[in-house]
C-alpha cells in the first residue's frame, strides 16, 4: 500500500459514518475515539520512520559536502595561483620590455 | 464534526513545518549560497577579496553567516585552515586567518543548518557552499574582481572599467584559458565574453585571473561558478511594510524566513520592523537556496 497517497478525506467520511451507523451511546464515544487515536497513532510512527530516513540521509549528505571541501579548495587554489603566478609574471616581462 | 476533524488534523500535519523544495538542491547543482561577509561587503555564495603584500589578513574580516544552529567546515590549504566550529542563535562564524598575506589562497565554507524541526519534517536538510578567493597584489597597484554564477551552457560578460580610449591588450589565465586579445574601450568600459576564454558546458567554479596591461597595469579577477540548468534560484518575495510591521510571502517552498535574528518556520509571516534602522531579511529552503534582502531605506536583494 502506498501510504503517501492515503487519502484523508475517505478516512474521516469512515469515522463519520462509522459514528452514524452506532447510534449513541458510551460504545459509540468509545469507538470514535479509539479510531481517532488509532489513525494517530499510526501517524505518529509513520512520520517516526520518515524523520529517522531523512534524519540518516541529511547526516550522510552534511558529512559528504564536508569531506568534499578540501578537495574542492585544494583543485581551485592549485589553479588560482598558477593562473594569478602567471599573469603577474606577464605584467613583469611587459614592464621589463618597457623600460 | 466533520469540520472540527478536517481542522485538528490539517494543522497537526501542516502548522509551522519545513517544506520540501521541489529544485535540485543548490550545492549539488554548483551554486554557492552561503552567506559571505569579507571586505566590508554582503555576499552570497562568492567573494574576492585583495589584499596588499604584507598587509595583515586579518583586516580581511572574513565570517560566514549560521542560520539557526548547526556547524561551519572551513578549509583552506593555502592558508593552512582545516576546521569544523559550531555556532547557535544565527550567529557568523569568522574564518580563522591572521598573519602577514604572502599568497593567493581560496577560503571555502560549508554551513550545515540544524533547524528546530529538523527532526519532524522527514525532509532532507542541504548544506550551503561558498568560496572568498584572497587575490594578493604588489602594495600601490589597482585591481578590478567580479564573481558571476552562470547558468551552464550560457555566456557572460565581464565590464571592467577602462577610462582611456585606445585599443588596450588584455590578458587571462586560470581554468585552462589562454586569453591574449587587444581589445577597444567602448563607453568608458573594456568587456571580456565567458566563452571566449572557456566554453563551460559542466557544473564547475573557475578563477579566472587577468590583467588589462594600459600604462599602469590593473590586475583583474574574474571567479565564475556555472550551476545545472535544472537549479532555479530562488525569487524575490512579496514584502509590505505597514504600521511598524513588515509582512513578508515567498513562494512556497521557502520554509524559514528570518529578520536580523527573527527566525519563523514559514514561508508567510510579519515581524516587528523600525524602518529607519537597516535590516536583513533572509529566505531559506530546505535546498539550500537562499534569498537576501537589505534594508538601507529600500531593499537590495541578493541570491
Amino acid at each position: 500500500m502506498d501510504l503517501e497517497k492515503l487519502d484523508i478525506n475517505k478516512i474521516i467520511d469512515a469515522l463519520v459514518n462509522l459514528l452514524r451507523a452506532m447510534n449513541g451511546g458510551w460504545a459509540t464515544v468509545a469507538a470514535f475515539l479509539l479510531s481517532v487515536f488509532g489513525v494517530a497513532a499510526f501517524w505518529w510512527w509513520w512520520n517516526k520512520i520518515k524523520d529517522k530516513a531523512a534524519k540518516d540521509e541529511t547526516e550522510r549528505k552534511r558529512r559528504e559536502d564536508q569531506a568534499k571541501n578540501p578537495k574542492d579548495n585544494a583543485d581551485a587554489e592549485r589553479d588560482g595561483k598558477k593562473a594569478a603566478d602567471e599573469i603577474e609574471e606577464i605584467i613583469h616581462d611587459s614592464e621589463r620590455q618597457g623600460e | 464534526m466533520r469540520y472540527l476533524l478536517v481542522a485538528f488534523l490539517w494543522l497537526t500535519a501542516c502548522a509551522g513545518n519545513l517544506k520540501p523544495d521541489p529544485v535540485p538542491g543548490a550545492i549539488d547543482s554548483g551554486y554557492p549560497t552561503a552567506e559571505i561577509l569579507a571586505c566590508g561587503k554582503r555576499t552570497v555564495g562568492l567573494a574576492i577579496c585583495t589584499i596588499a603584500q604584507g598587509d595583515p589578513l586579518e583586516t580581511l574580516g572574513i565570517r560566514v553567516q549560521g542560520y539557526y544552529k548547526g556547524v561551519v567546515k572551513i578549509d583552506s590549504e593555502a592558508c593552512s585552515i582545516h576546521t569544523a566550529q559550531r555556532y547557535d542563535n544565527s550567529s557568523t562564524v569568522k574564518a580563522p586567518i591572521s598573519g602577514p598575506a604572502t599568497k593567493e589562497c581560496a577560503i571555502d565554507f560549508v554551513v550545515s543548518p540544524e533547524y528546530p524541526k529538523d527532526t519532524s519534517s522527514g525532509l532532507v536538510i542541504q548544506s550551503l557552499k561558498g568560496r572568498v578567493w584572497i587575490r594578493v597584489i604588489p602594495p600601490g597597484s589597482s585591481h578590478f574582481g567580479l564573481n558571476t554564477k552562470i547558468r551552464q551552457g550560457l555566456n557572460a560578460f565581464l565590464d571592467i572599467p577602462y577610462s582611456d580610449t585606445t585599443p588596450t591588450r588584455v590578458v587571462f589565465r586560470g581554468c585552462g584559458a589562454s586569453y591574449d586579445k587587444t581589445l577597444t574601450p567602448a563607453n568608458g568600459k573594456l568587456r571580456v565574453a565567458l566563452h571566449d576564454l572557456r566554453n563551460m558546458f559542466r557544473v564547475e567554479d573557475c578563477i579566472f585571473e587577468g590583467a588589462v596591461m594600459g600604462r599602469t597595469p590593473i590586475r583583474v579577477t574574474w571567479q565564475v561558478w556555472s550551476y545545472s540548468e535544472k537549479f532555479l534560484p530562488l525569487s524575490i518575495p512579496t514584502t509590505r511594510i505597514s504600521g511598524g510591521k513588515l509582512y513578508v510571502k515567498a513562494e512556497a517552498a521557502v520554509s524559514v524566513i528570518a529578520l536580523d535574528r527573527d527566525y519563523s518556520i514559514t514561508n508567510e509571516t510579519e515581524f516587528d520592523f523600525d524602518p529607519s534602522r537597516s535590516h536583513v531579511l533572509r529566505l531559506a529552503t530546505v535546498g539550500g537556496r537562499i534569498m537576501i534582502g537589505e534594508w538601507n531605506g529600500s531593499w537590495t536583494w541578493k541570491n
